[in-house]
């Protein structure tokens, strides 16, 4: 069953400026996804599109089936959500904001509202305004699933907050719907987070899906290519090369990225380009961001 | 309601109210002290009594004012609310009502200030020559006035949950504002049934935004707006020949 489909999702803020140029991914129950990309790829808006914030201008998107428009109350009992810029209001204290989402949420579990109070140690009478960023973030994160969401969307949940904080809150998150077997899409900066947490990564890129593969897939069948600057002709013929997903050009050296295991990549470069002193590594999740998504113009 | 209310971006931010009470304080005293000094320096020759009015109107006006230009109004929830299974239109409604509740009070204070102000000047042995404030005249019209100028404003661009201050937003303001101050004048002078037309009217147009709304607030402007079809770019085609897809991995196969 798919707990979040997109489909040819379009947005733009202004005309011509077009932050979504036709998005398609779905996201099976259970599966945790990372949604990465530069600061305006778009993943943002993405979410705040599953969460029915805003409209698609042309596609659809399903959150458990649901319109998130057209559905918004069902969808949203269903759905927790979490972002960096979510402010609770300072003037409350942790029992309110907590009293509050219970009386709104039909499945609230008051054992793990008071176990997730224990594990981090919030006073019920604290202000939101005396807590700190991580604290805050922390009653957020309670509020967002203490009711057992199928779905937890979750909006750069961790952005600014220290290694630490950063750590146990993204561990919580996924320790506690583990348990349940909820779907998580988040967004990050950090591929840290991203290799820790997910099963499958969607990179987008400018509005566009740039790649969108199992973890481990990406670990195994991708390689990245480190050759000396060759003569003019050869970014091209890189690119051309079956399997090259990208070159980038760095000051004395060429970078590229093919979707072969390394030594493929060896003998595909030896074969074709008669290039022997190449060094065809397996690639990290942050090499691939760097070489797809920063080398790009 | 009242839980909504209570939380309203309005409420939450007690230096606005005190900014707005401190300059409800200083604008009525002001006003109030113009006009006495001018019933002096001429002796009592103030303008017409129609005049003498306006000015109080307007004094009175001066608070809501305030509030309307200055305050959290264009702001309808809170971006948390927008992640909670609550309907737009009670989020609305909510807001609404804070707004004519604060309002109402303030005009209601203003009055007080005149109110009390008056006394004071008129205590004063060898009476000043004030023209009588009239304010039993003027602060129901104004409060009618108020209800209507607030239904009507939040009735524009409803859908959103927060209203840009663009130029479109700031002329309704003013014209709002000036309206409604037209409005009150101008039933001051009218039998009091006649309130009842424009109380009827905002509430009529309350009611016809609040089933206009759609279930959740959007948080941008283009929502409001026509869609286009968006403009498919070259690279688009290029990014999407990459794009691979993969099954994903389920939560017991997660590793830490």
């Amino acid at each position: 069953m798919k707990a979040l489909e997109f489909e040819n999702i379009h947005r733009a803020y202004r005309r011509g400026a077009d932050v979504l140029k036709g998005i398609t991914f779905s996201v099976d129950a259970g599966e945790v996804v990372g949604l990465v990309g530069k600061n305006g790829a778009g993943k943002t808006t993405l979410i705040r599109i599953a969460m029915g914030m805003l409209e698609a201008q042309t596609g659809h998107v399903r959150v458990l089936g649901l319109d998130p428009r057209t559905d918004a109350l069902d969808m949203k009992r269903r759905v927790g959500y979490v972002s960096e810029d979510q402010i609770l209001p300072e003037f409350l204290t942790v029992g309110a904001v907590v009293r509050l989402h219970r009386a709104l949420f039909p499945t609230w579990d008051d054992q793990l509202e008071r176990r997730l109070r224990e594990r981090f140690e919030l006073a019920p009478r604290a202000r939101i305004k005396t807590l700190s960023k991580g604290q805050a973030r922390q009653v957020a994160l309670l509020c967002a699933i203490a009711h057992r969401p199928e779905v937890l969307l979750l909006d750069e949940p961790a952005g600014g907050l220290d290694p630490a904080a950063r750590r146990e809150f993204l561990e919580t998150s996924i320790q506690l719907l583990n348990e349940a077997g909820s779907t998580i899409l988040f967004s990050s900066h950090y591929m840290t987070d991203v290799e820790r947490m997910a099963g499958r990564i969607v990179m987008i890129h400018e509005g566009c899906l740039l790649l969108d593969g199992a973890l481990d897939d990406l670990r195994e069948q991708y390689s990245l290519a480190l050759l000396p600057r060759g003569p003019v002709g050869w970014h091209d013929r890189l690119i051309g090369l079956s399997g090259c997903i990208s070159v980038r050009e760095q000051s004395d050296s060429l970078h590229a990225v093919f979707r072969l295991e390394p030594q493929q990549c060896r003998s595909l470069l030896q074969r074709e380009l008669h290039i022997s002193d190449a060094r065809c590594l397996s690639i990290t999740l942050d090499d691939m961001f760097v070489e797809l998504v920063e080398g790009r113009p | 309601m009242l839980a909504l209310i209570r939380r309203d971006p309005l409420l939450g931010s007690p230096a606005a109210i005190l900014r707005v009470l401190v300059a409800l304080l200083l604008g009525t005293s002001v006003a109030e002290g113009v006009r006495t000094f001018a019933a002096t320096a001429t002796e009592g020759a103030m303008p017409g009594h129609f005049a003498n009015r306006v000015y109080v109107a307007a004094a009175l006006w001066l608070a809501p004012a305030i509030l309307l230009l200055l305050s959290k109004t264009r702001e309808r929830c809170r971006a948390m609310d927008l992640a909670l299974p609550i309907e737009a239109r009670r989020l609305w409604l909510a807001h609404t009502q804070t707004i004519w509740l604060l309002g109402l009070v303030l005009l209601a204070a203003g009055a007080g200030v005149l109110w009390g102000y008056e006394k004071i000047v008129f205590a004063i042995p060898g009476k000043i020559p004030v023209p009588d404030q009239n304010l039993e005249l003027v602060v129901i019209p104004l409060a009618i006035s108020l209800v209507l100028a607030v239904a009507a404003l939040q009735s524009f661009r409803p859908g959103l949950q927060q209203v840009p201050a663009d130029r479109s937003y700031r002329a309704v303001v003013l014209l709002m504002l000036g309206g409604g101050l037209g409005l009150g004048i101008a039933l001051s002078k009218l039998p009091w049934f006649a309130s009842l037309l424009p109380l009827v009217f905002a509430i009529g147009l309350t009611a016809r935004t609040y089933h206009s709304l759609p279930p959740t607030f959007a948080t941008s402007p283009r929502e409001a707006e026509s869609t286009s079809e968006p403009v498919r770019t070259a690279g688009t085609q290029e990014w999407e020949t990459h794009a691979e897809t993969g099954s994903g991995k389920s939560h017991s196969a997660l590793y830490y």
